[in-house]
């Protein structure tokens, strides 16, 4: 286990799991297709993989990533050739296409892509050239969730997160973007084009306040149930899913919320194109979307499929704002200082409040 | 004579070239694209100016968080390295001179964690550590911290992690040279009337050195790359050069910079680890004296 050999397997791991994944499927009879996701984010659950593989007569496997670098660096080492379908946030998808991961898709074979919120389909960041990358899967929002029964005043803006009373009983997302956006909304800053030597200022600021930052469902979850913190920024539907396992965390969206979308894509030479399409049709549709949506323990965001969303009871609906503060359109120049600042707070050594 | 010693000779210079060979392939071709890389201007293929490169290096060290981190990056894997040492010489001696007929099989069960992810580990002391956990429920019982003050995200944690997983490495290397002391020169010193402390001091120390400066090694500077022990158990308040590598390599894309840090990285643990080694053969020499 040296230096070194640690690095080497955290980089190979991706790679080993695409390889350990061929491997099982050059046995199999059935074309296997193969996605990349998140781990526990809907595409592997076992109703869906029942109900695909029963419609396509095909198998299929997931390979997990835990962040949108992830799945870049997934794609860049190997993944495209081996990937069929693939899950990116509507701030990387615009790397994958530029960077040529991703292959043009044919709406026309999407049965059930009409149905889908126009609003997010017209997202720029899912379109180059009249063609289009993405199509848009689940949306949310970056909000606050917080313990009522320790945070008594109200909370309305990211400005909770800046609140010395919660010095050391509070978490922040590990996102170069969400980081960089959240802390310019805090400022009153334009959040696409912050001043950064605020922003950096205000994010060590905070990292004062944290116990630790959070990267994944789990990280939060765990944080958030143990009673180790009682605030932080989260996904909306990580909330929901925090609330429906019976633990007390309410949720609020600021007037300006980082709002960000997912989307499928159909990864460049994927072996399995005509699988990709039936699976991102199933993705979008009703019989999909409607049942996902409305199980709470599986930290549903909000349906992309504008029928499912509309049927949606009342207290479950979120409209989609056009003018919300999405995480897209920055370029990769702007990404890569953001990601550097990001990583500069995150490796800087702050005394904390407590 | 001669020719056969010559012929002896290339016959080892043949069997050992497929390990030179790897040695060239595995540590110094890696060790120069590093250095290449961090020479490297960023995102542009090619070598870049020896003024960019030195550049790179002292903007590292003008930078303070960068600098504190670096102490941190040595001192944290220090005193884990010395827990290791205070723990694993007295276990090392009783496999090798008290339990000597089950020292094999008490050797295999020290040898578990071996075989156990080092990702495993770390969330099992995540457990036990994190409010409501054993180890923080018997301290918060004890008074040592408040019931809901976890114990996670402290340098205390960080440092447990690396004890926990590099313990091992520390026992074989100094039960190894435990063992060869034979028996006959401690019953010697015995019955010369040296006491437990004579023993210690003027044979069990002096010859386990070349153990214990192995055991160094191999806890100390694997120890200094940790990046994944204080990004889950240092949380905010601590941060070691292993995650700003992983930071610059998975989230910046940023290699010359994580191939700067890198080598920042290395230098500096070979040369801790140089100084601690010297130490301790410095006590060695002051004990045979």
């Amino acid at each position: 286990m040296s230096t070194l050999g640690r690095f080497a397997s955290r980089a190979l791991v991706a790679g080993a799991v695409i390889l350990t994944l061929l491997g099982t499927s050059a046995s199999a009879q059935k074309p296997t297709l193969l996605i990349a996701n998140w781990q526990g984010y809907g595409s592997d659950l076992p109703w869906v993989v029942q109900a695909f593989e029963s419609q396509c007569d095909c198998t299929v496997k997931q390979v997990d990533f835990s962040s949108e670098q992830q799945l870049l660096n997934m794609l860049h080492q190997g993944g495209v050739g081996r990937i069929d379908a693939a899950l990116p946030n509507s701030t990387y998808i615009r790397y994958a296409i530029d960077d040529g991961l991703l292959q043009p898709i044919d709406v026309s074979k999407l049965a059930n892509y009409h149905e889908l919120i126009p609003g997010l389909t017209s997202l720029g960041a899912l379109h180059q050239g009249g063609k289009v990358y993405g199509v848009p899967w689940l949306w949310g929002t970056v909000g606050i969730g917080y313990d009522p029964n320790s945070v008594k005043a109200p909370v309305t803006g990211y400005a909770a997160l800046w609140d010395k009373q919660y010095a050391g009983k509070a978490t922040f997302n590990d996102d170069p973007v969400i980081a960089v956006m959240t802390a310019a909304l805090y400022l009153g800053e334009d959040p696409y084009h912050p001043d950064l030597a605020k922003v950096k200022q205000a994010l060590l600021d905070q990292k004062r306040l944290d116990v630790t930052y959070w990267a994944t469902t789990d990280d939060f979850t765990k944080l958030y149930t143990s009673k180790q913190v009682v605030v932080g920024n989260v996904w909306s539907g990580l909330a929901t899913q925090i609330k429906a396992n019976g633990y007390p965390i309410d949720y609020v969206t600021p007037k300006d919320v980082v709002t960000w979308v997912d989307n499928w894509v159909i990864v460049k030479n994927a072996p399995h194109p005509q699988l990709a399409y039936q699976w991102i049709d199933f993705m979008i549709s009703q019989q999909f979307q409607d049942r996902y949506a409305r199980d709470l323990k599986q930290q549903p965001p909000s349906p992309a499929n504008q029928v499912v969303a509309q049927n949606l009871p009342a207290d479950m609906q979120q409209t989609f704002q056009p003018g919300a503060v999405l995480e897209t359109g920055i370029s990769q120049a702007t990404y890569n200082a953001w990601a550097q600042l990001w990583t500069e707070v995150k490796t800087t050594p702050v005394k904390p409040l407590r | 004579m001669s020719r056969g010693h010559r012929a002896r000779r290339r016959a080892a210079a043949v069997l050992l070239a497929p390990a030179y060979g790897l040695i060239l392939a595995l540590v110094l071709v890696p060790l120069a694209s590093l250095l290449a890389y961090s020479l490297t201007p960023a995102r542009v293929h090619g070598i870049g100016s020896l003024a960019l490169a030195f550049d790179r290096y002292l903007r590292f060290f003008r930078d303070a968080p960068s600098r504190i981190v670096l102490v941190d990056s040595l001192t944290i894997p220090a005193v884990a390295t010395l827990l290791c040492l205070a723990i694993g010489w007295p276990l090392a001696y009783a496999l090798a001179k008290v339990h000597r007929r089950r020292g094999n099989a008490l050797l295999v069960i020290l040898m578990t964690p071996f075989f156990v992810s080092y990702l495993l580990i770390i969330y099992a002391l995540m457990g036990l550590l994190q409010v409501g956990g054993p180890l923080q429920a018997a301290a918060a019982t004890l008074g040592l911290v408040g019931g809901t003050q976890s114990l996670l995200y402290s340098r205390g944690a960080v440092t447990l992690a690396l004890v926990y997983e590099y313990l091992p490495f520390m026992v074989l290397s100094i039960y190894g040279s435990l063992e060869r002391i034979e028996d006959s020169v401690l019953e010697a010193g015995r019955g010369l009337g040296a006491g437990a402390g004579r023993l210690f001091g003027e044979i069990l120390w002096p010859r386990s050195v070349p153990g214990v400066i192995a055991g160094c090694a191999l806890v100390f500077i694997p120890a200094t790359g940790s990046f994944v022990e204080p990004q889950i158990l240092g949380g905010t308040r601590l941060s070691m050069l292993g995650e700003v590598i992983n930071a610059q390599i998975n989230q910046t894309f940023d290699l010359p910079r994580a191939a700067t840090v890198s080598l920042v990285l290395t230098v500096c643990a070979v040369l801790g680890f140089a100084l601690l080694a010297l130490a301790l053969d410095l006590s060695r020499r002051l004990a045979r004296r």
